[in-house]
């Protein structure tokens, strides 16, 4: 990167506290742009897509949509698993709200992002933080009149007065669960409580639904983090199984209402004693089957319980969740394509929830055969075994647990990782290990 | 059995005249295929008829389409126009011609079992991802006198749809997008609506003498951020040429 010579390496430029403080921000996860549609407004500029846009992707292939930068990695906590924690000998580096504003701007205006993300580390008292946060998003969207998408963190500990100024001033607001678990988080961050997280999230949400019915009321009262409120959890630093993980996403989207809950696999950037050393990478096939797990329990309307249980505690290295339920399930198969209910459509493998859409609406005029099926973009090498057409299956087929894992694991599932087109790393590396233990940590201390 | 093959200029009003035409004369949807005059593939026992572009009466089926259609069938034909499938002209024809008809109920694209409107269907879908993603890939250069400029090379016509996104977005920015492959220019006025300008004979050319003088240095901060920004544990330059391919690079500031 002959370019990136450039950088100007005096404390107080722009582009040193960029690189410190993008740096500082990189193993942030809840950074999507999607959940609001807003029309432009002629007075300024930006407008916001409920699809969310991905203006460029990074070299370990994460979708870059918003600058996502920490106000500042000063920090007076001192978590374990945290780069920016205060006893880390780091360079250290802070925005004026004034050059957070612009450097949005002028990045917004160049069509490089979508918008902001704003989190940071604890300067002074959490109260201090928040009010300089807020600053920054106050000039941005009345000093540049940016309507553009704007998510900031909130920091725990913080007034509630200043989580409610800031709430009407951004599109979605997040709380870090940090941890999967309230024991977790005292072993690891000793500065924080899972109450003093649990509080500003119950107020986000209480406000958003306050807000819903002021809006039914007043059409013009302003809104409130009306992108919703997300969360995000770091997997594999401390010894939780997946069901227990999955147990609390759960509960966050049932009480709290979160529309969006991240998973982070764990990046061991300190090297303490009180973390899991991670020989083999950070846990990416682990955080891949609880994003597909989460996916289920939000569109597909599966239940953590119906997925693992205590007995079944960690999800399957080789099968996703979906075709693992199947094969427990197979009393329930095969199912006819033209008459079972959408609900259940969804929960046949190698179809998503747009080809079940797609089957639902299409079969109101006539019935569906397999080719049509695959025209729909059904994935037939994977619901062959699951599914009939007007009473017939593609081919023969036993319904037999075995028969179906043994075909289903022949079908290469994609997965999103694995470094520089060398596929299935991870397969080879499981040739001499123990199947049934799923953790990809391979530390003594996690067990 | 006779067949009519009416031959369009490859354009939506084009296509739109060559759907008035088989309507004005009763031709028989099954043995008529509307093809597109880029294509010279000729076949024997076939009637060709020449369709001139008539913008009055592309409009009128326009119009028909609108009134008749839901709002999403309509769309979805809009956006297959832009295609550059060679097919579209045709598949349309005929997704137009099952809709007047009535030969389906409820949603015309719904309808996924029908050839045709499962291509119309499937240019929609292509086309509206290549739109989606130049709203995210598009990038703006700043010339000396504040116009943002930025040049794009879609395989789709995804210009209108992306004009229109951008005018929303940046009301009062005067900008230019061009787009390379089909030399044509969109052009939008500070405060006012988006015009289209296609000149053959009109060259714009753009040299880094005429940018601004920040635009340099906001580039870089770009590039500091995109480098920084990605976790060097769990690179993987396959997941990103998957996302975003290759093809997009060329006209984006993202890369040194």
């Amino acid at each position: 990167m002959q370019e990136l010579s450039l950088i100007n390496r005096e404390k107080d430029s722009i582009q040193y506290k960029l690189q410190i403080l993008a740096d500082a921000a990189k193993h942030d996860v809840a950074c999507t742009s999607s959940g609001v549609d807003r029309r432009g407004k002629k007075d300024g500029m930006g407008n916001s897509i409920a699809a969310g846009i991905c203006h460029s992707f990074s070299t370990d292939g994460r979708c870059i949509s918003l600058l996502k930068i920490l106000m500042t990695n000063y920090c007076i906590y001192d978590c374990k698993y945290c780069k920016n924690r205060v006893s880390n000998d780091i360079p250290r580096a802070a925005f004026t709200p004034e050059e957070i504003a612009k450097l949005t701007m002028d990045f917004y205006r160049r069509n490089y992002i979508e918008g902001l993300f704003l989190s940071s580390g604890i300067i002074g008292n959490p109260d201090y933080t928040m009010e300089l946060m807020y600053q920054a998003i106050f000039l941005l969207r009345h000093k540049y009149h940016f309507y553009g998408y704007i998510h900031v963190k909130g920091i725990p500990g913080a007034d509630a007065r200043l989580i409610e100024r800031i709430g009407y001033l951004v599109d979605r607001m997040s709380v870090n669960l940090e941890l999967p678990t309230a024991e977790a988080l005292r072993e690891l961050a000793p500065n924080k409580h899972r109450k003093t997280i649990l509080k500003p999230m119950r107020q986000i949400q209480n406000g958003i639904n306050e807000n819903k019915n002021e809006l039914v009321v007043y059409k013009h009262a302003p809104k409130f983090v009306s992108g919703g409120q997300s969360t995000q959890m770091i997997i594999g630093a401390t010894p939780e199984s997946d069901y227990q993980i999955v147990q609390v996403a759960e509960s966050l989207y049932q009480k709290f209402q979160l529309k969006r809950v991240f998973y982070s696999a764990f990046v061991n950037v300190n090297e303490d004693k009180s973390l899991p050393a991670l020989t083999s990478g950070p846990p990416l096939l682990r955080e891949h089957r609880l994003y597909q797990a989460d996916f289920l329990l939000r569109f597909y309307g599966f239940e953590a319980k119906e997925l693992l249980s205590e007995k079944h505690p960690n999800f399957n290295v080789f099968l996703d969740p979906k075709a693992d339920w199947a094969l427990q399930h197979l009393e329930l198969f095969p199912m006819e394509i033209n008459r079972v209910p959408y609900e259940m459509l969804l929960r046949i493998p190698g179809i998503g929830v747009k080809s079940a859409q797609r089957i639902v609406r299409a079969r109101r005029n006539g019935k569906l055969d397999f080719e049509h099926l695959k025209k729909i973009g059904v994935v037939l090498k994977r619901a062959l075994y699951f599914i009939t057409c007007d009473g017939k299956m593609m081919y023969p087929t036993k319904i037999e647990e075995d028969y179906i894992t043994r075909n289903l694991l022949n079908i290469k599932e994609r997965l999103p990782f694995d470094a520089d087109g060398v596929t299935y790393k991870q397969m080879s590396l499981f040739d001499d290990m123990n199947f049934s233990s799923l953790p990809l940590l391979d530390s003594g201390k996690v067990s | 059995m006779k067949k009519d093959i009416l031959v369009c200029e490859a354009i939506p009003e084009g296509i739109f005249s060559a759907i008035y035409y088989a309507y004005e004369k009763k031709l028989n949807p099954n043995t008529t295929f509307v093809q597109l005059e880029e294509i010279d593939n000729y076949e024997l026992f076939a009637e060709y008829i020449r369709i001139e572009t008539d913008y009055e009466k592309a409009m009128k089926v326009d119009r028909t389409l609108a009134k008749r259609f839901g709002q999403i069938s309509y769309s979805y034909i809009w956006y297959a126009m832009y295609s550059r499938e060679s097919e579209r002209g045709n598949a349309v024809y005929r997704t137009v011609a099952r809709g007047l008809a009535n030969a389906y109920k409820g949603e015309l694209v719904n309808f996924l079992q029908d050839p045709y409107v499962l291509a119309v269907s499937k240019m929609r879908q292509n086309v509206w991802c290549e739109a989606h993603s130049y709203m995210g890939f598009v990038r703006f250069k700043e010339l000396k006198n504040h116009i943002l400029y930025s040049e794009i090379e879609p395989k789709n016509h995804v210009l209108p749809i992306i004009a229109e996104h951008f005018a929303d977005r940046f009301p009062k920015e005067n900008f230019m997008i061009k787009d390379k492959g089909r030399n044509l220019y969109i052009v939008h006025e500070a405060g006012k609506d988006v015009m289209f300008h296609q000149q053959e004979g009109c060259q714009i050319h753009v040299t880094e003498e005429m940018y601004s003088e920040e635009e340099r240095e906001i580039q870089d901060l770009f590039r500091i951020f995109h480098t920084t920004i990605a976790i060097k544990e769990r690179r993987n330059l396959e997941l990103q040429r998957q996302l975003l391919p290759l093809r997009f690079r060329e006209n984006m500031i993202d890369f040194c």
